[in-house]
């Protein structure tokens, strides 16, 4: 067969497609519509990218609720300021290139967000940061792994609006501290939020001049047996354990298989799924789970909660209320609210105006508005500044309870004994 | 002719400037308001045809599966990443030639012992480093910063950083690059060694061709565009976490290959298409998204056999038949009739030498010292009933057996013990009981890579389309041409060979023996299924052969062809030498008809003789 | 020695698995991706007759039994019988990927993606055995494992149905000249396969709950059970899981949780290099 004309074009198009790429590449940008008109009438858009598949599903999928109640409110209200308030919910599958495509997409609609909510892994929002940052988006979002995304000066206009679970660390030593232990053992995922977990309490515990000694499992791992005879062997006086879903029920059902029932700590990832309810309680014996102490039923409640567990409850995303109570619907709401407040503050939703006064130090918290972190919202402390763009915990913040269960309106509730 | 048929006929030599109208319109999309979402999905596509084209030529050319194309896709972008953030080298013309590399050393670690044994090893073996991709990746956590990924700074060229629409033509002109390499690789004899390789690995052999080392080569040629891939994906998404290089995605690229087309040059951009616009698109699904995507990959499992190109082409033959769409008409390139003197020219013919072999399998003992010449110039045939252990001799002087005892040699050389392509290099050609005749290749093509190790390789020569590739590609054209010619099957050239009938299939055979000017000619039942005039045609060019000075072995039921043509036979009876000598003696041996047509049923049942017997003596009294 | 109990239940686990895989790619020569999927709704439907059901557990399984068959039986209708006439083995991989994507997707939509407790029949209070901890669910898991891979290990070298499989795995054509009714076969195994599963839910749900992700993992290690073991071998693929399972629990109890795989890939390459052929059962060696 005849190859020989083709080759030489071939060349030709190579040498084309070289001298575009040298001479006359810089003329020419990818139109990225950047005539974001914010007008009046233009909606104030809310993106939201999360994974509505895989484990995480259902949990999202409360929080999506949160998401939803919260615009209607806001919009009710009158909007941000004088603008009504669109909810974009992407799916992106936890797949950082999805996600990055999905928003990509979005932006070429011709539409720019005014605040996003990057993701539920910190892959998730590692990659769309830096494309937020080139468009100086704001994004207010609920990311679990500070050392990873603590960066204002890589990532400016990301800031997170709930305590990271890195905030565990330095509580737990106090923990340890105050109970003696001499030893601590840590069981945490294999995955970005584990690593970053691990590294937190590593630190707390060095501080704490208490030795830490750990092992990892999968995600696919189907027991655990293994990884608990190693830490076993070391002869801790207490266990951490970092994780999510069935990983943390193999966990307790190989503890109690093994009989070790040292006091055993779970951290407030591992804490967010029901244990309680999925667990016999012989498998649960001294067993702590750290909590957000606002969603514990006898802690003081804001004014608005009965009237939103109630709306909840009746709402399109209730199938999971049962199952995770009403904490995920309030970050959902509470991430609404405070971009509400951020923007309302600034005037504007413009990204350098808002982060200049989250950084100022001069953001009011709209005490009144929040939901998820207890009467007055004494649970968080929106400390930004220009080295750091998480919130601080409080006293208020944490507390080791056993595992809990839920109450009819999803508040924990501690039974008595254990 | 009709019109449009005339009009086709005419647009026919440019249909392979499509892809490059392609690209130009890819590349001009950006001074057409081309979103930056378009130019990602591109750019994604472009990853994914990467992906895709490294699986097409280890599975669609040369016949094995490998699914570790994501670990070398990993590597690749880890290298980028890596360099960018520990040493800050971004550098394209740096940071891609280590990648290949790398990934080059990987293919090499996991390539031998995976080819090595054959069968799944190497789908197991690749199949395992994308499993382990996490674990290495946290054990050599320094240089990858873990599950927690590692960000990939913006590549630079000659110093300038390349963001944005120069990114996007980055990526365009290095896929181009690529796919040009590709497919002026696999459009070339190289390409058709690896059909030869993956429809039959001992026809491969047979012409000369180290399995391992062509398999190998695919291999670690399929390693660098995974690489290109990986080294742009993480330029693209400029962060890099363990979570996206999967087990699920290799599937996906498996997927795009089958859907494409896996023995396909551009199939593999409809199939990377396909994939990322559903996958991109099905997300807004939510929840229903995986049952989708499932769906969809069973309907094209099920309907996009042979992949879009191979679906398109079969609607384009129903719509030919009808009548509903021009019939293209190759330019054919006949040969002219060879004048009826025709001659080869000189055969280097060696003497083949056979000394006191036996083979046994196991306790089964299939020769038993048996001793046979073939001397240039002259025909030997070696007959006996299945099972009497003639296909046995002949794998044993082709290296696909060790003898357990005895020599061969040709010339000076010995063979025994030999590699069955070295014995093929030493100038041994053979055709086989059944035909092996690969798919997807012209006639043309199949006889000249009869050819394929006659002179230097030259690889590069091909990629880069050198002059000495046309010459080459001339020569071995015509060289294939005239051969066919010689044996008046020329009319063929430019059919599929896969097409052709029986018959045909055995001249085409013998004409890439010829092909190859060995010095010995091994031929295995070359006259069985053969029609009178086919046989007449054979009869020829043997004779032909002859008169060159070529030393031929005939392996041969027609009793009468071998009375016909040799000069001496061996008959073979129950893995020994049961009679040597002229046609004349062998046909007054009482021994031989005894065997033959006598009353005792051999071992292997009465089919046998049969088989045997009845048109031998049909054939005689015809004569 | 509680270690090894513990690889032993994680080792029954790819072994089933693996016999799933080779039950099939004996009997039609196609890998069937979807098995993991297929263990992961007998979890399903075990939850479903245990709990959501109440019945009493041998209806339990009747019923997972019943009805995963049902969903193999259709999965080889339109994934794997459009296929045969074509024996294009790179195809059934794409369908059967696509089965097994449909099927875990479907799990996710009805039952959402949190982990389902199934009721278990008897007191799942440990035992010691032999100086090791092991629920007694287990125990029965690891039982019921040996006895199905040996069962139908035996089997299919015994009964004329067997050897029938064996002969198609073999050579379809000749078999089908040999009056053997290959599609027929093709679907029986599927069943038989699924069969399996669904009697397994109830064991294999008391150790892992049902999940929809369960499919994923046991997916990828049954595969690596069969790398172990051997492709097409039900011995094989039976030790191929245990030995898997073991390898996964001494190493990650001794060396770290980096390394199982690592160690398994390090034993899977020793056993290529010193056993070429006898790792990989007769059938494969044809097919490719």
């Amino acid at each position: 067969m005849s190859t020989r004309p083709l080759s030489r074009i071939f060349l030709a198009a190579s040498a084309v497609c070289a001298l575009f790429l040298t001479a006359c590449g810089g003329s020419t940008e990818l139109d990225s519509n950047k005539a974001s008109s914010a007008g009046k009438d233009s909606p104030f858009i809310y993106y939201v990218s999360v994974s509505v598949t895989g484990p995480v599903a259902a949990f999202t999928d409360a929080e999506i609720g949160g998401f939803q109640l919260a615009v209607d409110k806001v919009n009710e209200q009158g909007g941000i300021n004088g603008r009504k308030v669109e909810l974009v919910v992407q799916n992106d599958g936890n797949d950082p290139t999805t996600a990055v495509t999905l928003l990509q997409k979005y932006l070429a609609s011709g539409k720019t967000p005014d605040a996003v909510y990057a993701g539920s892994s910190s892959a998730v929002a590692l990659s769309l940061l830096p494309v937020l940052a080139s468009r100086k988006i704001i994004s207010l979002s609920a990311p679990n792994s500070k050392a990873a995304l603590d960066h204002p000066d890589k990532y400016p206009y990301g800031f997170a609006t709930t305590v990271a679970s890195a905030e565990s660390g330095p509580f737990f030593a106090k923990e340890a501290q105050a109970k003696g232990f001499k030893k601590v053992a840590m069981l945490y995922a294999d995955s970005a939020t584990g690593q970053g977990s691990f590294a937190a309490y590593q630190e707390a515990m060095k501080e704490a001049g208490i030795p830490l000694v750990s092992a990892t499992y999968k995600e696919t791992s189907l027991d655990m047996t293994p990884q608990l005879q190693k830490l076993q062997a070391e002869k801790p006086d207490a266990l951490i354990l970092n994780g999510y879903g069935a990983p943390t029920l193999y966990v307790f059902k190989s503890r109690a298989q093994l009989g070790w029932d040292l006091p055993t700590y779970a951290d407030t990832l591992a804490s967010s799924f029901p244990l309680a309810k999925n667990l016999p309680p012989e498998s649960l014996k001294n067993v702590m789970v750290q909590v957000n102490k606002p969603s514990l039923a006898d802690s003081p409640h804001p004014d608005g909660l009965q009237a939103f567990i109630d709306t909840v409850k009746n709402g399109d995303h209730k199938a999971q209320f049962p199952t995770y109570g009403v904490s995920p619907y309030a970050v959902g709401w509470d991430n609404v609210m405070l971009a509400r407040a951020a923007a309302t503050q600034a005037g504007t939703s413009d990204g350098d105006k808002v982060k200049e006064l989250l950084e100022s130090g001069k953001f009011q918290k709209p005490s009144g508005d929040l939901l998820g972190n207890g009467k007055d919202a004494s649970a968080i402390d929106y400390c930004y500044s220009p080295q750091t763009h998480f919130p601080c915990p409080t006293s208020e913040t944490f507390e080791f309870v056993p595992p809990p269960t839920t109450d009819a309106n999803g508040m924990y509730v501690v039974t008595a004994g254990s | 002719m009709s019109r449009a048929a005339l009009t086709a006929t005419r647009l026919r030599p440019l249909r392979p400037a499509l892809p490059i109208v392609v690209l130009l319109a890819a590349m001009a999309a950006p001074y057409f308001g081309m979103s930056l979402y378009a130019a990602r999905t591109v750019m994604l596509i472009c990853g994914l045809a990467l992906l895709v084209s490294s699986i097409n030529i280890v599975l669609g050319y040369a016949g094995e599966l490998a699914v570790g194309q994501v670990a070398l896709y990993a590597t690749g972008a880890y290298v980028a990443g890596y360099l960018g953030s520990a040493h800050g080298v971004t550098e394209i013309l740096i940071v891609i030639p280590i990648a290949i590399l790398v990934v080059i050393v990987i293919g090499l670690v996991t390539g031998i012992p995976g080819l090595r044994l054959g069968g799944w090893s190497l789908a197991m073996v690749t199949f395992f480093l994308v499993l382990l991709l996490p674990d290495f990746i946290n054990v050599f956590e320094h240089f990858t910063a873990g599950t927690l990924g590692i960000s990939v700074p913006a590549p630079t060229l000659f110093g300038s950083t390349i963001t944005g629409t120069n990114f996007y033509f980055l990526t365009l002109l290095v896929t181009a690059l690529w796919f040009a390499v590709f497919r002026n690789l696999v459009l070339s004899r190289h390409g058709a060694a690896f059909l030869v390789l993956k429809h039959s690995p001992v026809l491969a052999a047979s012409l000369g061709i180290s399995v391992f080392r062509l398999k190998l080569l695919a291999y670690l040629f399929g390693a660098i565009p995974a690489a290109l891939a990986g080294v742009l994906y993480g330029w693209l998404q400029n962060f890099i976490a363990p979570d996206t290089f999967t087990f699920q995605l290799a599937l996906s690229i498996l997927a795009a290959s089958v859907i494409g087309g896996s023995t396909s040059i551009y199939g593999a951009f409809i199939g990377a298409a396909l994939l990322q616009i559903t996958q991109q698109e099905f997300t807004s699904f939510n929840q229903w998204q995986l049952v989708l995507y499932g769906a969809f990959l069973i309907l094209a499992g099920v309907f996009l056999y042979n992949g879009v190109i191979g679906a398109g082409r079969q609607l384009a033959g129903v719509l030919r038949r009808r009548g509903w769409w021009p019939t293209v008409t190759l330019p054919v390139r006949t040969e002219v009739a060879p004048p009826p003197a025709a001659e080869e020219n000189e055969l280097p013919g060696e003497e083949l030498a056979v000394q006191g072999v036996s083979k046994s399998f196991g306790g089964n003992r299939a020769l038993d010292d048996v001793s046979v010449t073939a001397k240039p110039g002259e025909v030997t045939a070696v007959i006996g009933p299945n099972g009497s252990g003639k296909t046995t001799l002949l794998n044993l002087v082709c290296g696909f057996y060790r003898p357990t005892s005895g020599t061969i040699s040709l010339g000076s050389r010995t063979l025994a013990g030999l590699a069955s392509y070295q014995v093929a290099r030493a100038g041994v050609a053979r055709t086989f009981q059944t035909p092996l005749i690969p798919k997807d290749l012209t006639t043309r093509q199949f006889v000249a890579t009869g050819r394929y190790i006659g002179e230097s390789a030259g690889m590069a020569a091909s990629i880069l389309r050198l002059p000495g590739y046309f010459r080459r590609t001339r020569a071995d054209d015509a060289e294939a041409g005239r051969l066919l010619g010689l044996l008046g099957i020329g009319h063929v050239a430019e059919d599929p060979v896969s097409s052709l009938p029986l018959g045909t299939r055995r001249l085409v055979e013998v004409a890439r023996c010829l092909a190859a000017r060995p010095s010995l000619f091994l031929f295995d039942e070359v006259g069985s299924g053969l029609d009178e005039s086919d046989l007449d045609r054979l009869a020829d060019a043997i004779r032909m052969i002859k008169r060159a000075g070529g030393t031929v072995v005939l392996v041969e039921h027609n009793f009468p062809l071998v009375l016909k043509l040799s000069d001496t036979i061996h008959v073979l009876a129950q893995g020994r030498l049961l009679a040597s000598g002229t046609p004349d003696e062998i046909q007054a041996d009482p021994r031989v008809l005894e065997e033959y047509v006598g009353s005792t049923p051999s071992a292997e049942g009465p089919s046998s003789i049969d088989d045997f017997a009845e048109p031998a003596l049909s054939q005689t009294e015809e004569r | 020695m509680t270690t090894i109990w513990s690889g032993l239940v994680i080792g029954a686990l790819y072994s089933l698995v693996a016999i799933g895989y080779n039950t099939v790619l004996l009997a039609s020569g196609v890998f069937n991706f979807a098995h993991g999927q297929l263990i992961m709704l007998a979890t399903y439907a075990s939850f479903l007759g245990s709990v959501t059901f109440h019945l009493p557990w041998p209806l339990t399984v009747l019923f997972a039994t019943i009805a995963v068959a049902v969903v193999a039986i259709v999965e080889e209708r339109v994934a794997i019988r459009p296929l045969l006439a074509r024996r294009d083995i790179h195809a059934a991989l794409i369908t059967t990927v696509g089965a097994s994507t449909v099927m875990s997707g479907l799990a996710e939509v009805t039952a959402g993606s949190d982990p389902k407790q199934l009721a278990i029949p008897i007191s799942n209070d440990p035992l010691t055995i032999l100086g090791g901890v092991i629920a007694p669910m287990d125990l029965l898991l690891i039982i019921a494992t040996l006895a199905i891979g040996l069962g139908i290990h035996f089997w299919s070298r015994r009964s004329l149905l067997g050897i029938a499989s064996l002969a198609v795995a073999e050579n379809r054509d000749a078999a089908s000249v040999r009056g053997i009714d290959t599609k027929l076969l093709g679907v029986g195994a599927f069943a038989v396969a699924g069969g399996i599963a669904g009697a397994t839910g109830l064991l294999v749900g008391a150790h892992t709950y049902a999940i929809p992700s369960l499919g994923n993992s046991l997916a990828l290690f049954g595969f690596v059970a069969i790398a172990i073991g051997g492709a097409g071998s039900q011995l094989g693929g039976l030790l191929g899981g245990f030995i898997t399972g073991i390898i996964f629990a001494l190493s990650a109890r001794y060396i770290g949780s980096d390394y199982p795989q690592i160690v398994v890939f390090g034993v899977f390459l020793a056993v290529l290099l010193t056993r070429p052929r006898g790792i990989f059962g007769r059938a494969m060696e044809r097919v490719v």
